[in-house]
Formats: structure tokens, C-alpha cells, sequence
């Protein structure tokens, strides 16, 4: 457990990447279809996909654990297994507490 | 005592290429065994199987006698130090603090002595450091982590002479200290041949040599003198090697040499010169396709 717990941590490191950037990145994305939103009259109200950005930053977010950090946690000894098994730990945490905020 | 490394006819083939070829070998704990072999020899093959990252195509690994593909608690006594190591998007600290998670015998001192031997920035970004430095930063953790069994494969990629002797300076020192199985694969022997207690030598998937580095120093002799005299001398030994200049002529012949041949050479006003470890290398390598070097 504390080699999963230390696996997560890892990823936190570098705080922009799970922390930081998908914020930024919904923040950005709210305020460009809002933009937009104001110049578009539409009666019924907007319905825009602007959500989409979030799955795509966190496609490339997995890609690049696996190409960049996976193979400096092998060095350090540690399982493929349980890196995984760390990654998806993080990643439930943090869906939960976005989620709940 | 129970081995570091053991395997028995491990194999590995990438379709019809064998990259490890009926390998036994066992490294015993407390060690510093050389992995020696050209490019392709099947050394970074042999490490990635050791660690768990590749998987035999036949035969037997044990690490501290456990199979160690995917099992934490043989890994976790190890750290696999690569040439041109992929790093996350870290600055050096961060890599160091990573690093010093994961081992319970982590050197912070150590870390921090070395990262100013090799004058890193702990603030720097990895990916902005020259080649030299990368490789330093992987020697860095390989030396403070203080595994059991640490791997050390090309480690020194674009490190000039200075940084490399540093490392084997440190690695002496902590290694006196704090005893422990490393495995170094080296290209640049004669640099590291006072560090090995072991030599291991791969060709072409094959172990070639096997044996301590003592005894490989003795396994063969040049002899240089005038030509008739060397051709006396060599007579009836197995030579390796034969290069003429005139008069002279120098030969490389099996050894070890016997008091009564060493008494015979300074007779005949031969000159005797014990082969290096890397000349060694060159010769094993040229002729082991189907022959062992006995030592």
C-alpha cells in the first residue's frame, strides 16, 4: 500500500499536471464558449461540447505517464503492476474530490 | 547464502534473432560483477530480465531467489540505472525526492554530496540538462538509493573522464561501506577493471567468460622479443594472436604461465606482458563463436 500511495504521490510531483491544468484548462474552455455564447444570440439557450477538452487533456495526460513516467518508476523498482494499480488510485482520489467540489 | 542473481539456459529470442542464448550464471551477493560484451551482446537484455521489464523465452531467473517478473518485493530491493534514462517533466530535485521514497536506505546525504560533485542544479529541469549531466543524475540515485542489488548498465553515457572517475571513486567508497550486489555493464573496461571482482562476458547472446577478475588478468600473455625466440616460445602453446615488424615479433598466448615459463622467457630476453581485460575482450570476442576462453 505505501508503494502505491508513494506512486501516487509521484504524479503529484509535478503539481501543474493533475492539479493545476485541468482547472485551467475548464476554466478556459467555459470562458471561450461563453465568449461565444455572448456574440450568438440563441433564444433555447447553449448546449456546446466544451466538456470534450477535459477527456482529450486527460488522454494525453495517460499517454505521457506511460511514454515519461512509467519507465522512471520501473527504475526505481517498482512493478508494473503496482504502478498501474498507483496511477488508478490517483485518479479515483482525484475524480472524487473534483466530483464532490 | 542464497545468490543475487541466478539463471539457468535462460533464453531469449526476438524472432529468429537470439538475444540471450542458453545463459547460466549466478552473482553472488556482495559482489561487483562486470557484464561485459560488445553492442548487442545481449547485456541491457539480460539486466531488463534481472528487474522484471522483459521475460525470458525460456529458462530460469531468480533474484534472491524469487522469479522477479512483477513481484514488489524482489523489485523493490533493486534500482536499474539505464543509459539515456526517460524521465517525467522533473527538475533534478524533484527526481531526487521521488527517488528517495521508494528506498528505505536512501543516502540523503549522499544525494546531496553527489549532486554537488557533479555541480546539478537542484532547480533545473531535467529535460534542459546536457547529456552528461542526465546520465548524472542517474548515477546520483543509483549510488543514494542503496539498494541490494544495484544495475548499472552504460550509466556514464556523455560524461567526461573526470565526472566518470568521480563515480567510481564514490561507488568504491560507498560501496566499502555499505556492502551491497552491483552490476555494472561497461564499455569502458580497463577504466572500471580495478572496480570488478566478477567478469561476466557475452557474445552474440552467449556467456564467453565467466570467472573472477583475478584470474581472467592471467589468461593470457603477449610475448615480444626477437622472432626466432618468440617462435620457440610459442611453440606447442595455443596462440591467439601473431604480429610481426621485422625482426621482432610479438604473441599472444594462452596462459596462465608456469614459474619454469616465466624462468624459459627471461632466458630467451622475451618481455612478458599480462593481456588487459580489454584486450582480453577484443580477442574472446573474435574467437568465440563456438569455443569457451578457459580461465
Amino acid at each position: 500500500m505505501t508503494t502505491l500511495v508513494n506512486i501516487a504521490r509521484y504524479h503529484l510531483v509535478d503539481r501543474l499536471t493533475y492539479l493545476a491544468l485541468p482547472w485551467g484548462i475548464m476554466a478556459f474552455s467555459f470562458l471561450v464558449n461563453l465568449a461565444i455564447a455572448a456574440v450568438v444570440p440563441s433564444p433555447q439557450g447553449n448546449y456546446t461540447a466544451g466538456l470534450v477538452t477535459i477527456y482529450v487533456f486527460l488522454f494525453v495526460c495517460g499517454a505521457l505517464s506511460m511514454t515519461r513516467s512509467l519507465p522512471f518508476g520501473l527504475m526505481l523498482g517498482v512493478s508494473r503492476r503496482s504502478y498501474y494499480l498507483g496511477t488508478a488510485l490517483l485518479i479515483v482520489v482525484l475524480g472524487a474530490v473534483y466530483g464532490w467540489g | 547464502m542464497i545468490p543475487a542473481i541466478s539463471t539457468t539456459a535462460l533464453s531469449r529470442r526476438y524472432r529468429d534473432q537470439a538475444a540471450l542464448d542458453d545463459v547460466s550464471l549466478v552473482v553472488e551477493p556482495g559482489t561487483v560483477t562486470g557484464l561485459l560484451g560488445r553492442n548487442g551482446a545481449g547485456k541491457t537484455t539480460l539486466m531488463r530480465i534481472v528487474t522484471g521489464q522483459e521475460f525470458p523465452t525460456s529458462g530460469a531467473i531468480r533474484v534472491f531467489g524469487q522469479a522477479p517478473a512483477e513481484n514488489d518485493a524482489v523489485l523493490r530491493r533493486m534500482v536499474f540505472v539505464r543509459e539515456e534514462q526517460a524521465y517525467p517533466d522533473f527538475r533534478v530535485g524533484h527526481a531526487i525526492r521521488v527517488a528517495s521514497w521508494f528506498y528505505p536506505n536512501w543516502d540523503q546525504e549522499l544525494a546531496r554530496r553527489l549532486l554537488a560533485d557533479f555541480d546539478l542544479p537542484p532547480g533545473r529541469r531535467i529535460k534542459k540538462l546536457s547529456r552528461g549531466m542526465r546520465s548524472a543524475v542517474g548515477i546520483t540515485i543509483g549510488l543514494a538509493a542503496r539498494a541490494e542489488l544495484t544495475l548499472f548498465d552504460e550509466p556514464y553515457a556523455g560524461l567526461d573522464p573526470v565526472a566518470r572517475q568521480l563515480f567510481y571513486d564514490r561507488l568504491l567508497a560507498d560501496f566499502a561501506e555499505h556492502p551491497r550486489t552491483v552490476v555494472l555493464s561497461t564499455h569502458l573496461i580497463d577504466e572500471a577493471a580495478d572496480l570488478l571482482e566478477h567478469v561476466v562476458m557475452l557474445d552474440r547472446g552467449r556467456v564467453v567468460l565467466d570467472a573472477p577478475a583475478g584470474d581472467v588478468r592471467g589468461t593470457a600473455m603477449t610475448v615480444s622479443g626477437p622472432a626466432t625466440a618468440v617462435e620457440e616460445f610459442a611453440a606447442g602453446r595455443a596462440v591467439w594472436h601473431r604480429q610481426r615488424l621485422g625482426s621482432r615479433a610479438a604473441v599472444t598466448v594462452a596462459g596462465p604461465l608456469d614459474l619454469a615459463a616465466h624462468a624459459r622467457a627471461r632466458a630467451l630476453h622475451l618481455s612478458l606482458e599480462p593481456l588487459s581485460l580489454q584486450q582480453l575482450l577484443v580477442h574472446a570476442s573474435g574467437i568465440s563463436a563456438d569455443e569457451k576462453v578457459s580461465a
